[in-house]
């Protein structure tokens, strides 16, 4: 069941701290609310591919050079409040919500893109807009401009939403589960797929076969 | 050295440990991508530090001593006064001194504006450009003048905010001699010379709130400084009652400075301890303060209970650019929503959930709250935790203490541009 906007204020209002949404900082409620969601602002930093020197990405090398390549392909860029961010057309970009959000455990929420930004040719997903039980900290917009011309994204706009799901309460929260990467990140976190396992067992099963073989 | 009182050997111990995370996070963030070459040499440094805390947990037991109820024996103080801190105190330096120039720190934009807020230029029309520098303690003197005043920021705290709060000295001094009225005040008091070593502190607590007088005590205990301990700290406390400021972590903190003068071999020069032996003066120094510096402009007991409310949020682990107030109305806003009739609309209920932005210094005061308030129980848990989990989690406290702090001054930033409040200054950085 989708939370409508008096069940959403209410879990904002909740007497219970575990039942509650936060959503902070509020800045303007009246504009943020919808009949389902609420809308959610970009923050003040960005993480754009340097790919000059990056001819590919290779997933089964060992995490700690994996790390070490991400942060060296990686550019860091933070934005003044009143100066935009250009995002060219193809361009793909990390970036977070200005808000601190946690989700209590009996409620899963997803975000989504708005009908405004969607005609300008702004995605603000590429994949994981979902939004697991427990999750606390800021939430990552994977953006990319499928338009033909730039886009400027000042930070504090409203670029996404979200919606709020009824779930029974779960046991595994995001943020105590066994292999959770991004959670309580205050701000735009790049991907940490080299912590995944799947990675190391590929490795290992790799090695032992090329042993086999030589 | 008198013999000091648990408290504020916890204290030290503390400002020592805090001091070694971020020398540890230093070496561990240097980004070996410009210069692969230094690898072995930051190895051999991650070593030396290894075995820095390695010889801080062996005294664990001695430092456990220090969390119980019991007097504080002569011979645990000395130990560690005279062996134990002084050797980690000089290790960390070492390798301090060693990582500072390959440090890749960057002052944190988020300083101008926590400096912005302070709001310099309304106090003193022809206040001097107020200049942050990053410095490792041994750069030459910088000048300063009378249109310039360079702040030297060390190397380890240009992304500490907790730190900043030291930055304000020298203009407290300026500000002193530039305001005639004050000027003229002070010379027909009864105070040690240079006066001024008295009365800047004061402007800077009127200024900066209790973060202030946490950072100047300890800096004064960490120093062994029996002027500033004597002449300073008990007007400065007195400013914070005065000032409506009242918390129970900064009581423990001058009962225990309290406890430090009354030791028999406490030093302070004679002069300094018969003229701030009485109240009076206390109590027109801290007049004078108020008349120079207007209420609009200082740290009230307003601006404190707004630090209380974001101390709560800190200790959630909840971003702190907002003062929250949705905690305190959420009741009445219940009510309000269940008196709702289902045509009713409902934007009058939700123009009174938006919040407003924290200033930058409402946020480091939080954040030096919610320090003292926590230090010790970080520190007795990672004593009494197998390492290295104990220090790891130790560490990751006072880190993400620095982040949530930064993030949300920044964030407040975004939030008064947006709702029209007036902003402090803009930053731009590119990494």
């Amino acid at each position: 069941m989708i939370l409508n906007e008096t069940q959403i204020l209410e879990r904002l209002l909740d007497k219970d701290p575990e039942k509650r949404i936060i959503i902070t900082p509020f800045i303007h409620p009246e504009e943020q609310f919808g009949p389902t969601s609420v809308d959610v602002r970009l923050g003040t930093e960005f993480q754009v591919l340097k790919r000059a020197n990056l001819t590919h990405m290779d997933m089964i090398r060992g995490p700690e050079a994996l790390a070490a390549e991400t942060l060296k392909s990686v550019a860091s860029v933070k934005v003044n409040p009143t100066q935009p961010f250009v995002l060219h057309p193809g361009e793909f970009a990390l970036a977070s919500t200005l808000e601190y959000i946690r989700v209590p455990l009996d409620l899963a929420a997803r975000l989504e893109g708005r009908s405004t930004w969607g005609r300008l040719g702004l995605q603000i997903h590429a994949t994981a807009g979902f939004v697991d039980p427990g999750f606390r900290g800021a939430l990552t917009f994977e953006l990319s401009n499928v338009s033909t011309v730039p886009i400027q994204l000042y930070p504090g706009v409203r670029i996404g939403q979200l919606c709020f799901f009824q779930s029974v309460a779960t046991r595994l929260p995001y943020n105590q589960k066994k292999l959770t990467k991004y959670s309580g990140k205050m701000s735009t976190a790049t991907s940490a797929f080299f912590k995944d396992p799947e990675y190391a067992r590929i490795r290992e099963a790799r090695e032992r076969i090329e042993y086999t073989y030589s | 050295m008198p013999q000091m009182n648990k408290t504020l050997l916890k204290r030290l111990l503390f400002e020592l440990v805090e001091d070694l995370v971020r020398v540890e996070h230093q070496i561990e963030t240097i980004d070996l991508t410009v210069q692969p070459s230094i690898k072995p040499y930051l190895s051999a440094l991650q070593t030396q530090l290894e075995g820095t805390k390695a010889d801080l947990f062996s005294q664990r037991n001695s430092l456990l001593a220090l969390f119980d109820e019991s007097p504080t024996e002569d011979n645990l103080a000395d130990t560690l006064l005279q062996d134990v801190f002084p050797a980690i105190r000089k290790r960390t330096e070492a390798l301090a001194n060693a990582i500072d120039p390959l440090s890749q720190n960057t002052l944190a934009p988020e300083v101008e504006l926590f400096m912005g807020n302070l709001h310099l230029n309304k106090l003193l029309p022809e206040a001097p450009t107020l200049v942050v520098l990053p410095s490792n303690g041994e750069a030459a003197p910088i000048p300063s003048s009378e249109d310039l005043i360079v702040e030297p920021l060390n190397i380890r705290s240009l992304e500490t905010p907790l730190h900043w709060v030291g930055l304000l000295q020298q203009f407290s001094k300026f500000f002193c001699n530039k305001t005639l009225q004050l000027y003229a005040l002070l010379e027909d008091m009864h105070l040690p010379e240079p006066k001024i070593n008295y009365v800047a502190p004061l402007i800077s607590l009127r200024l900066l709130g209790p973060a202030y007088y946490s950072y100047y005590v300890i800096q004064a205990i960490l120093k062994d400084d029996g002027d500033a301990l004597w002449g300073v700290e008990p007007v400065l406390f007195q400013g914070l009652n005065r000032f409506g400021i009242v918390n129970k972590d900064l009581v423990i903190l001058h009962q225990a400075v309290e406890r430090l003068r009354q030791q028999p071999h406490f030093t302070a020069p004679e002069e300094t301890v018969q003229i701030f032996g009485k109240d009076d003066i206390k109590d027109e120094l801290l007049r004078l303060v108020e008349k120079v510096i207007p209420e609009r402009l200082a740290f009230t007991e307003k601006s404190f209970s707004r630090v209380s409310a974001l101390q709560e949020r800190l200790a959630n682990g909840v971003l702190i650019s907002a003062i929250p107030s949705l905690d305190n109305q959420a009741e009445q806003l219940r009510e309000h929503l269940n008196q709702l009739d289902e045509e009713a609309t409902i934007y009058p209920l939700l123009n009174q959930l938006g919040e407003a932005a924290a200033t930058p210094r409402e946020i480091i005061n939080a954040g030096w709250m919610f320090k003292l308030d926590n230090a010790f129980h970080w520190l007795y848990s990672a004593l009494i935790t197998e390492q290295p989990i104990g220090w790891a989690v130790l560490k990751q406290n006072i880190l993400e203490l620095d982040i949530n702090l930064l993030k949300s001054i920044e964030t407040s930033e975004v939030h008064r541009v947006l709702s029209h409040q007036e902003a402090e200054q803009h930053m731009l950085v590119e990494r």
